[in-house]
């Protein structure tokens, strides 16, 4: 019992009783506390550290959001295809990766002309070009497209396309006459500027002999 | 036949005011562990919330903390310097802890922080001032007991720094084992081995017969 009033003043020693009272002239009595003002750290708000620490913790984890949100959605852009993909091994000047023959677009000649469809002029000054923007198998779906089209105008106007044989434009009469004289005016044309290039070289010439 | 006992409340203004006594049935009431753990850990709680309420602005909070603390600051103090500086040093301790509140990392080990300021206080108090010389003994009726008193204080502080300590906040402040192990942040085995021994050196130190 000695032991345990020492302890935790369970049960009763008056020995340590006698030590107490003789000591609890040392006691503190006065309890009032000191006059202290609230710290200059507490009045600006920094001992606020909960706060701060939500705060950050915010701002940090919605960034990271942002990041992840901006990121997931450039990689969809980039799988639906959306995002345009240029062909860099094409020439410059061709931003297609697919070209379409002018008979596959040119308008369809009018219903009872009686022609058939004009034979298709250099490939290389009619190609049209396009520029790509979405997958190959789309591409391929637009050009199916088109030639549904074609041939449906040919039907439309009783025009026999042979399967995989591009078709041919055939001129009229007019049509005909008139390309031969634009021929013949070009042929004069050049005729008469190799007679000046060959008066020019003349003079030369002559004053080279002299 | 009733037992009583005086409980401890922590939730009471000083700690030297007991609560009423109540009767009680259990013998094994205060055997019980987790009773006893439940509360050292409501008195811990209880001076974590009051820190963090003083961090938040609460003046009161301090005055709560101080009439909880101030036992213990003034044991450790009393153990080391004269009686009359005693009283100005508890003053300046609270002061100095609670303007550098900021720098208590764990709120609820609030006791054994502010016990170490004490300690280093009254170190830097022998480094400024020299050790006052002793009074000499009065021969009035009315003084014997502070004699006594003094006495003993006198026999306390010539021992080891941990029994000193232990010992006058046991007899002097009145705290029990457990609340000097909660406050200081020794463990209980220690704080025990530290009374008895204690008290078997004083016992032999003033003559007394244990």
């Amino acid at each position: 019992m000695k032991n345990d009033y020492l302890w935790d003043k369970t049960g009763s020693d008056p020995e340590i009783t006698k030590l107490e009272n003789a000591l609890s002239v040392f006691r503190q009595k006065d309890l009032s506390p000191p006059e202290i003002g609230i710290p200059s750290t507490i009045a600006d708000g920094r001992a606020k550290r909960p706060f701060h620490k939500l705060f950050s913790f915010g701002v940090v984890s919605f960034a990271g959001l942002t990041a992840v949100v901006f990121g997931l959605s450039i990689f969809v852009m980039i799988r639906s295809g959306n995002v345009e993909m240029v062909n860099t091994d094409l020439p410059p000047g061709v931003e297609t990766t697919e070209s379409i023959s002018a008979a596959e677009v040119s308008p369809m000649p009018e219903v009872g002309s009686g022609s058939t469809m004009a034979e298709a002029p250099s490939a290389d000054a009619n190609k049209v070009v396009f520029a790509s923007r979405k997958p190959a198998a789309h591409r391929k779906s637009r050009s199916r497209t088109l030639k549904n089209q074609v041939r449906h105008l040919a039907a439309e106007n009783n025009v026999r396309l042979k399967p995989g044989v591009k078709s041919k434009v055939v001129l009229t009469e007019e049509e005909k006459y008139a390309v031969e004289q634009l021929m013949l005016g070009l042929s004069i044309t050049s005729s008469n500027l190799k007679m000046v290039k060959d008066k020019a070289n003349g003079i030369r010439e002559n004053e080279i002999s002299k | 036949m009733f037992l009583y006992y005086f409980s401890y409340d922590p939730s009471s203004v000083t700690k030297h005011k007991m609560s009423e006594s109540k009767p009680i049935t259990n013998l094994f009431f205060w055997g019980n562990r987790e009773t006893k753990s439940a509360a050292k850990s409501a008195r811990k709680e209880i001076n974590a919330v009051l820190v963090e309420q003083y961090r938040a602005g609460e003046k009161d909070a301090f005055d709560k903390l101080y009439k909880r603390l101030s036992p213990l600051v003034h044991g450790i103090v009393l153990a080391r310097v004269p009686q009359e500086e005693v009283e100005d040093i508890v003053q300046e301790v609270f002061i100095s802890a609670f303007n550098n509140i900021d720098r208590l990392r764990d709120s609820s080990a609030v006791g054994s922080w502010i016990a170490q300021i004490a300690r280093n206080r009254t170190v830097e108090f022998f480094r400024r001032n020299k050790p006052a010389e002793e009074l000499p003994e009065e021969l009035s009726g009315r003084k014997s007991r502070k004699n006594e008193a003094n006495e003993i204080l006198d026999a306390i502080r010539q021992m080891p720094d941990t029994y000193r300590e232990t010992l006058i906040l046991r007899l002097v402040e009145g705290m029990t084992g457990p609340e000097i192990a909660e406050q200081t942040g020794l463990t209980p085995s220690s704080v025990r081995v530290n009374l008895h021994r204690g008290m078997r050196m004083l016992r032999s130190k003033l003559g007394i017969e244990g």
